[in-house]
């Protein structure tokens, strides 16, 4: 009995050692530990010896029977183990293939750049405003100290609908629609950014493009603070290391007024091909607000002061994403839409 | 404008270069374009003498001539038409260089050695004279070096004026901002001359019908004047300015009207009948035959010269015929006028004749310089073409022209720059300027009269403005506004970029299209005379038909930009766009013509066009885009923005397939419709592919838009979920079939979703077979089988009931 005992125990360990795979483990366990097992036999088999020997046998068999379910427990994870391996080596993929397509969406590039002059000026207090497209002479002109036959409506070829009604031909007229809506309230602090319309149609102009006002009104507003606005502008739009420079210019609503340079951001200012070598770049026109436009706004000149600005969106963002050819923002083949695929 | 720096240094000694000089002005205001070089390369271009000059035999146009060089005689080959024998000429010796960097070597023709060349204006680079070679006054002595002894090398400022600026029209203007600029004072031009003839009073009688269109007319009298080159000097000037010498009188006109920015008319005084000069508006009708030959008939707003007779000037933009100063002419009538502005420019681009003398009226000169510019060309004349002056002028002046005071205070110059100027400083900006200065009661103050030529200079701030360009704006601090304010975007601002965002999120790219469309577009999209949409508002001068009516719908820029996109192949094109319509206020029809329309509603749009499928990718096929697949992208929009409950409803529009077009409702409100191309409208774009588009309304989406959801909890009760298979006709709309169920299933009926729908066999023709989950839910307990199970009967026979739809 003792030797069979062993023997069973020795074919057992051989047995699981052997075994492949976890169906013929199962097979195993039931050929020697399930009922009619070889080992579940021998404990059957415990009458056959002398009540002496029967406590000593029966410690043995159970000894046997841990050995083998342990050989037999460890033998599974062993196979399990390697069954998982073998079934995550079998499912590798080629990592290198294409994902899952979704299609790409994109904002249109003026969009982007529109938000980014927002987000500046809301950064500095500013909020916005829009105006009508389709504007009265007044607004786009009369308001902004530019009277019937005034020579500087030779610099703006106009779409007209009648003697009075014409497509803006700048965000100007949003300087006077706030100044209305604030009823002389102050401070005035918009920006309006919006669609205009001038008769011009070739590489570097559109007969259709967007600027954004900025208007600031207020005791005490400083050509300086003027300046200071644009250059923080500037820095946030270009890079931190721009200067902005202002030039004397001519607008019939701001007195004195500017034309503004940044330092070229190709080249940082030394000369190069986008600033035709001088090393600036003009971004925009401004100025201090014409007294003629506060007084027909309903705002007295001796008390407050303001500035003003108006800048192309459509420049700013061919000079800040090397557009060419103005023509392509207007195109909108899906190609070029894709080049700034940031949704 | 275009200033010859040699000529602006008759002013003043500038001891500056040019270029240095275009720095400082365009720092200043006055935008210099480039500085342009005249004749800095020419050399070895001496005056020559045609002894000589025969045609060359077995040439048709050459000729052979014999030149003398001061040294030697050469012989030359030349082409030239005009050239002859005893002609003082421009000659290029060999080795001399002409512009570009051209060396003239010898060369042969037909067997002939030519050393040298005859040169034209053009070849020279002095002027645009490519006629002939250029022919000299005989006085030049031979030999001599043409560059010295023409002060041929100069440079030109180009300078790009603002409108404030036209006073730089005039180069004595432009020397006088030089020497504010500089510091150094501009001399006036010496006016003397001596006037020898008869009193100018009674040799002509001169009237002006009314002050308002003529402010003034002064006239002076050069008689005995003999008509020939002008002085070379004077050609120089002019060619630099681009003009074209004609002949001393005309020369001397441009001259004058060049240097005091005060256009000049000069009549044959002879030909004046009755010896009168009378100024007034045009007859509706009336004629005259100007210098270019061309006969005028006038609208009645124009303003004329008139004789004794008729009309003989239109004034202030070309001459009569009748009245020109020709190589007989002795007697000269200097008209120095000013003319109201809006006539000039009104006739000018009315009769598209716009002149040099017709841009400085229109952009208003300075009616006081009248009477210098008058005596600097009588002196002229006498100068420079033997005439003899009559005594005097006449001058129809009504109006004083005396400029205005203006107080200028410290505090204000430093208030409106951030700056801290001293008075000194100020006043010293004013003195270079040549304004004149008062002492003013106040302190820190001074009265500032700016001189008549300055018609720009009217307030405060405009002299601030002097301030702060002549002391140079790099001095202005930059500072921040003291103010604190809030920056935002309102909610309709937040919005739009949302909704932006989200169709970008969606696979969708963003267009801008213009907002002018062609009126064309109505034919393509099959609309009715009478719809809305023909009656946009006309552009009254557009570049083209093309972009003439204002849009009222973003589907023709859209549907253009997937057609020009399919024309490149691009076959994959998912577009949107927002972009403001115009709906003509008052309902103007369509062909209706309205003198006078009323400012439009602009109405924000979101419009939508899909064509084609998604490129074949190594997955899977694409599913070409279709009406399902924009009311997806719709309803993950409405999701977004926690917009719910919409309904559509089906929508019969010409450009759209009757069979799938759909209006969307949200209660009563007409929120936009999504559809797909009909056929003929896609024919008539040269679209691809199927394209499904759509327009949103922006205003009712916004108002209805709900961003924050308003539950936050989760079912604290596990959902019962029950699928349902139907079987019924075709035609019983899902959403009918969906509002059934909903209305049956109680209050614990949570979700129904359609997830299945088959229509091939065994399914009879005419049926459909439709499945939808529905789930159950209870707040506050667990549901029972029981429930649900009576809620499914209840759904069952509503469905079987009301709609004759069947378990399957």
């Amino acid at each position: 009995m003792w030797d069979k005992l062993t023997e069973i125990q020795a074919k057992a360990e051989e047995a699981v050692a052997s075994c492949r795979d976890l169906a013929a483990l199962t097979e195993i366990k039931v050929a020697y530990l399930g009922k009619k097992g070889e080992i579940t036999q021998i404990s059957r088999m415990m009458g056959e010896v002398s009540p002496e020997e029967r406590p000593r046998l029966g410690q043995a068999v159970n000894q046997t029977k841990q050995k083998v379910e342990a050989a037999i427990q460890q033998r599974m994870e062993e196979l399990k183990e390697a069954a998982l391996n073998q079934s995550l080596a079998d499912e590798t993929v080629d990592i290198t293939l294409p994902g899952t397509a979704f299609p790409a969406g994109s904002l249109h590039i003026l969009t982007t750049v529109r938000r980014e002059i927002e987000d500046i000026f809301i950064g500095m207090g500013y909020t916005i405003m829009e105006g009508p497209q389709v504007e009265t002479d007044y607004y786009n002109f009369e308001a902004l100290n530019i009277p019937k036959d005034h020579p500087a409506r030779d610099m703006q070829d106009s779409f007209y609908f009648s003697g009075n009604l014409l497509l803006r031909t700048h965000t100007s007229p949003a300087q006077a629609h706030a100044m209305e809506q604030m009823q002389g309230n102050y401070p005035v602090k918009i920006i309006a950014p919006g669609v205009v319309y001038r008769r011009d149609d070739d590489a570097t102009h559109s007969p259709m493009f967007h600027q954004v006002e900025g208007l600031l009104l207020d005791e005490n507003v400083t050509m300086g603070d003027l300046k200071g606005t644009l250059l923080a502008f500037a820095q946030q739009m270009f890079g931190a290391d721009r200067q902005i420079r202002l030039r004397p210019s001519f607008f019939p609503f701001t007195e004195p007024s500017a034309e503004v340079d940044v330092s070229c951001f190709a080249c940082g200012g030394a000369g190069c091909r986008l600033c035709k070598g001088s090393g600036w770049i003009e971004i925009l026109g401004s100025g201090m607000v014409h007294p003629n436009v506060l007084q027909m706004s309903g705002y007295d000149p001796q008390k407050l002061t303001g500035f003003a600005f108006g800048m192309g969106v459509e420049r700013i963002a061919m000079l800040k994403y090397g557009i060419t050819d103005m023509r392509l923002l207007f195109d909108n083949d899906v190609r070029f839409l894709s080049g700034f695929g940031r949704a | 404008m275009r200033v010859s720096y040699n000529w602006l240094k008759d002013y003043l000694p500038i001891n500056i270069t040019a270029e240095e000089l275009a720095e400082k002005m365009t720092f200043a205001g006055l935008e210099i374009d480039e500085v342009e070089p005249r004749c800095q390369e020419l050399s070895g271009v001496v005056v020559g003498k045609v002894n000589r000059c025969e045609k060359m035999e077995g040439s048709d146009h050459l000729h052979i001539c014999a030149v003398y060089d001061g040294e030697r005689e050469e012989t030359v080959v030349c082409g030239a038409p005009n050239v002859a024998a005893g002609q003082t000429v421009a000659f290029a010796k060999v080795g001399a260089t002409l512009p570009g960097g051209f060396t003239i070597g010898c060369k042969k023709a037909f067997g002939v050695e030519s050393r040298g060349m005859l040169c034209s204006q053009k070849e020279l680079g002095v002027g645009e004279d490519h006629s002939g070679i250029w022919l000299l006054p005989d006085y030049l002595q031979a030999g001599a070096d043409l560059v010295e002894t023409l002060r041929l090398k100069d440079q030109v400022l180009v300078v790009e004026l603002t409108p404030n600026r036209s006073d730089c029209l005039g180069v004595l203007n432009c020397a006088r901002e030089a020497a504010a600029l500089t510091g150094l004072k501009a001399a006036e031009p010496d006016l003397s001359y001596p006037e020898e003839g008869p009193d100018i009073q009674g040799m002509i009688d001169i009237q002006v019908d009314d002050p308002a269109i003529c402010p003034r007319y002064l006239a002076r009298l050069v008689t005995g004047v003999r008509i020939g080159p002008s002085p070379l000097w004077m050609q120089q000037y002019l060619l630099a300015a681009g003009m074209r010498p004609i002949n001393n009188v005309v020369d001397i006109a441009n001259f004058v009207m060049l240097e005091y920015n005060q256009p000049l008319h000069t009549f044959d005084y002879q030909s004046l009948r009755g010896k009168k000069i009378y100024v007034r508006e045009a007859a509706l009708g009336e004629e005259l035959t100007t210098l270019d030959g061309k006969n005028r008939v006038f609208n009645g707003d124009e303003i004329l010269i008139c004789d004794g007779e008729g009309p003989v000037c239109l004034a202030g933009v070309m001459g009569g015929f009748n009245s020109e100063v020709t190589e007989n002419t002795q007697d000269i009538l200097i008209e120095s006028a000013c003319f109201e502005p809006v006539h000039i420019r009104r006739t000018a681009r009315r009769l598209g004749i716009p002149s040099e003398s017709s841009q400085r009226f229109e952009k208003g000169i300075d009616a006081a310089s009248c009477d210098l510019a008058a005596r600097r060309a009588a002196q002229l004349l006498v100068r420079y073409c033997g005439g003899t002056a009559a005594k005097g002028a006449v001058d129809i002046c009504r109006e004083s022209f005396a400029p205005k005071r203006i107080l200028l205070r410290r505090a204000k110059v430093n208030a409106l720059l951030g700056m801290d100027y001293s008075m000194e400083e100020i006043v010293q900006v004013m003195k270079n300027l040549a304004f004149g200065l008062e002492p003013a009661e106040e302190t820190e103050a001074v009265w500032v009269t700016a001189p008549t030529y300055r018609r720009d200079i009217v307030l405060e701030e405009d002299l601030i403005e002097e301030v702060a360009r002549l002391k140079g704006y790099d001095h202005i601090p930059a500072t921040i506004p003291l103010n604190q304010t809030c920056g935002y975007r309102n909610r309709e601002q937040s919005l739009e970029l949302r909704v932006k965002e989200l169709c970008a999120g969606l696979g969708l790219q963003e267009t801008v299209n213009y907002s002018f469309i062609s009126p064309k577009e109505a034919a393509r999209l099959r609309l009715p005379a009478g719809h809305p949409w023909c009656g946009g508002l006309r552009i009254q001068n557009p570049l083209n038909e093309e972009q003439s009516v204002m849009r009222q719908s973003l589907l023709p820029g859209l549907l253009h930009a997937v057609s020009r996109n399919n024309s490149r192949r691009n076959l994959d094109v998912r577009l949107f766009e927002m972009g403001m319509s115009f709906v003509p206020a008052g309902g103007l029809q369509a062909g209706q013509l309205e003198e006078e329309p009323l400012q439009p509603e602009e109405k924000l749009l979101l419009g939508f066009a899909l064509s084609g499928a998604p490129a074949v990718n190594w997955q899977k096929q694409g599913r070409a885009y279709d009406f399902f697949f924009l009311k997806g992208i719709v309803e993950s929009l409405f999701r977004a923005l926690g917009i719910s409950g919409l309904r559509y409803q089906r929508l019969h529009a010409p450009y759209l397939h009757p069979g799938r077009a759909a209006e969307i409702f949200l209660d009563d409100t007409l929120l936009g419709y999504i559809g797909e191309i009909h056929p003929l409208t896609a024919a008539a774009y040269e679209l691809e592919n199927r394209t499904v588009v759509g327009e949103l309304y922006m205003a009712p989406l916004f108002a209805a838009a709900n961003n924050i959801p308003q539950k936050h909890d989760l079912p604290r009760y596990p959902e019962v979920k029950r699928d349902i298979a139907l079987l019924g006709d075709a035609n019983v709309a899902a959403a009918d079939i969906e509002a059934a169920i909903r209305r049956a299933g109680g209050a614990y009926l949570r979700k129904v979703e359609l997830f299945d729908l088959y229509d091939g066999a065994p399914i009879p023709a005419g049926q459909r077979s439709l499945a939808y989950s529905l789930s159950f839910v209870n707040e506050e307990r667990t549901l029972t089988d029981k429930e649900v199970d009576q809620s499914f009967a209840a759904i069952v026979k509503t469905l079987q009931e009301n709609l004759h739809i069947q378990l399957r």
